[in-house]
């Protein structure tokens, strides 16, 4: 965990919350994360979990209102940008920190040929000619695979199939080479070639350019090919932190644990296992989450402590963090320990 | 395909479904979008067959044109030995009760109007499987039972459904009618993780006790693996391979079906990514002009002379284990 010289973007105690007639919920509680200089960090939850709403957070492009963090600050190269003005955050989104977003059709302008779209970006952020800027699109949209770049750049989105918009918006994404990249389920929408084809672009771009990225996907599979370290969520929360081999080798959340088990394997007809394992029950809503734990009522770990109140992370190794009472510390487990145990353990960690 | 054993149970037999595009001008037609090239297969009863394939392949118009919701252009299909392509219209509604469907979209497939007792109780009332309201209400109490929701939740609305739910009640809706085939078309790409799993749990359970055979339509060749007995490859409007679940993964022999299990990453770090292996280049080519030959070939690594002129056949290279290929025939 000794990142802290060369960490790029730090979040701090987040919490996302929503205003409505009865006052507000929290949506996203206690998150705190932090990507190391060329890392690829993954995010790894079901939907509503919250982490496209934390990706949008770091972007500051939360539907405000009612949506907006509440508490917490987000550091990006020791700066907060939630203390940023607005005309300073336009300056930095695409050229210090890019986000690509998950549905290709609806992020690209269907009436702007797309080398117009990847232009821009040059136009805006480095201010060059036209001219200029058309010469570095048709460079760029070749380094992104698309072939006869020169004509396609005066196609419309509808002309391209789905892997090759998500090729533009990629080049969109790295037209200036920011620093971070948010990356958020960037090839949930294609097909299993195809998403092989973006994610080995995606990765040589990344390590070309060393690059820092968030990564964000609702699927195991891929998270665990692309990034380090991962941050798995639940119901708003980060319920478990580790390095990537860690995390598979042994998870140490029930819900990493069963998210795992969830996933059919291709040995499972073999094994004769007939059944997977599942998760019972749903994913709770940000107003239906139990008191103690969120996990709770669908653990089959659960124990009397788990609904009296909520876990902190607890520690379990060097970068190894669980919000589960199966691996407290002993001392935790002393009868009476009454102190407010949420973010003790974070709070430590994040004075080193 | 084969001669009609006593437990086939829908036997599609050469199918082409072709949508013809028209000039604007004199509404003729030149070109046509073959979405499904000469498809044959049988599904026996209690048995599921998984199909695979690209988006734009034709597995969903082949699924929905085996049981005749979409027309077939030409080709059989047999389901218990009663030809469904020939049967006129009104006969065909009798035999509706015996297929049954279940959609991708469960936010799309319940109508937010109707309660989940209208819902559940139309099919059987159209067909007359229940006689009194009473016995409706008990016998969609029991259904819902059966897909694990609460039998009382028979007021209920879809809207107070979650996703996983919704799929219950779609799930239901097609069981209602004691069918014997259920052309399931991606009954689990529009949920989370875990509720995939539960849900995929529940429709194998349904299977054993129920004896219904599935057509599972996927993308996700794990879920095919676990789910199908007999899995069918499809690529651009034919099958190119199938077989029996475990020797289709334990030798999978058309370079596509290598290709589609490759790209799958598993959850596990130390695997190789499948973007390594640079298994397959380009995109899957437009089905209005399939490539010549053998459709797979522009992006098939070991294309060789012949597969830009003769169309490969399926083959059976073992028993159950049918490729289209030159390198296996050849």
């Amino acid at each position: 965990m000794d990142r802290s010289a060369e960490t790029i973007l730090e979040i701090r105690d987040l919490r996302v919350s929503i205003a409505h007639a009865g006052g507000t919920t929290d949506i996203v509680s206690e998150l705190s994360l932090s990507i190391g200089k060329g890392e690829v960090v993954g995010i790894v939850g079901e939907s509503g979990c919250g982490k496209t709403l934390t990706a949008l957070s770091i972007m500051r492009l939360l539907p405000d209102p009612p949506i907006r963090v509440t508490e917490g600050d987000i550091l990006f190269r020791g700066e907060s940008l939630l203390k940023k003005k607005p005309s300073e955050m336009t300056a930095l989104r695409g050229k210090e920190i890019s986000m690509i977003f998950q549905e290709h059709m609806s992020a690209l302008n269907p009436v702007i040929p797309v080398g117009n779209q990847v232009m821009e970006v040059f136009q805006v952020h480095l201010g060059l000619s036209a001219h200029h800027a058309r010469t570095r699109t048709v460079e760029l949209l070749g380094m992104v695979g698309i072939p006869d770049a020169g004509q396609r750049i005066a196609s419309y989105p509808h002309e391209l199939s789905g892997g090759m918009c998500q090729r533009i918006i990629i080049a969109m994404a790295i037209a200036c080479r920011p620093p971070l990249i948010i990356a958020d389920e960037p090839s949930t929408a294609l097909d299993v070639t195809i998403q092989a084809q973006v994610l080995d672009l995606l990765q040589r771009l990344q390590e070309d350019f060393g690059t820092s990225m968030l990564f964000i996907s609702h699927d195991l599979g891929i998270v665990a090919h692309v990034a380090s370290r991962i941050y798995v969520m639940y119901a708003g929360q980060i319920v478990e932190e580790g390095s990537v081999t860690d995390i598979f080798a042994s998870p140490l959340h029930p819900y990493t644990l069963a998210l795992i088990g969830s996933v059919p394997r291709l040995e499972d007809v073999a094994l004769g296992r007939t059944r997977l394992s599942g998760i019972r029950g749903k994913p709770p809503g940000p107003a239906e989450r139990a008191a103690g734990c969120r996990y709770a009522p669908r653990c089959e770990f659960v124990f009397d402590r788990c609904w009296r109140r909520p876990p902190p992370l607890f520690k379990y190794s060097d970068g190894r963090w669980s919000r589960c009472y199966l691996v407290a510390p002993p001392e935790e487990e002393a009868p009476g320990a009454t102190a407010s145990p949420a973010g003790e353990t974070r709070k430590e960690d994040g004075s080193r | 395909m084969t001669a009609l054993t006593p437990r086939t149970l829908l036997d599609i037999d050469d199918l082409y479904v072709y949508f013809p595009l028209y000039s604007s001008f004199m509404r003729t037609s030149r070109t046509a979008i073959k979405a499904v090239d000469g498809v044959s297969l049988y599904i026996r009863h209690g048995e599921t067959v998984g199909l695979v394939g690209e988006s734009g392949c034709g597995k969903t118009t082949l699924g929905l044109s085996a049981i005749r919701l979409v027309e077939p252009t030409a080709g059989k299909v047999l389901f218990e030995g009663i030809n469904l392509t020939s049967l006129p219209r009104w006969k065909l509604r009798g035999l509706r009760r015996r297929m049954q469907v279940i959609f991708q979209n469960p936010y799309g497939s319940l109508n937010p109007r109707m309660s989940v007792l209208q819902l559940l109780g139309e099919g059987m009332r159209v067909h007359g499987l229940v006689g009194s309201r009473r016995e409706q209400k008990e016998r969609v109490g029991q259904l819902l039972e059966m897909v694990g929701l609460d039998p009382k939740a028979t007021d209920a609305y879809p809207h107070e459904f979650s996703g996983g739910e919704r799929q219950r009640l779609c799930i239901a809706r097609a069981i209602s009618l004691e069918p014997r085939l259920i052309v399931a078309d991606e009954p689990l790409s529009a949920l989370d993780v875990s509720v995939q799993a539960q849900i995929a749990n529940l429709m194998k359970e349904l299977q054993d006790r129920l004896k219904v055979a599935y057509l599972f339509i996927s993308h996700d060749l794990k879920m095919v693996k676990f789910m199908a007995h007999i899995i069918s490859v499809m690529y651009l409007g034919k099958i190119v391979e199938i077989g029996e679940a475990n020797d289709l993964f334990l030798q999978p022999m058309h370079p596509y079906t290598r290709v589609l299990m490759e790209s799958i990453p598993l959850p596990d770090p130390l695997a190789p990514s499948p973007w390594m292996k640079k298994m397959v280049t380009g995109e899957i080519p437009s089905p209005l002009n399939p490539p010549s030959g053998c459709r797979f070939r522009t992006r098939c690594q070991y294309a060789f002379g012949t597969c830009s002129v003769v169309e490969p056949v399926l083959t059976e290279i073992k028993p159950s284990h049918k490729v289209a290929c030159h390198l296996v025939t050849a």
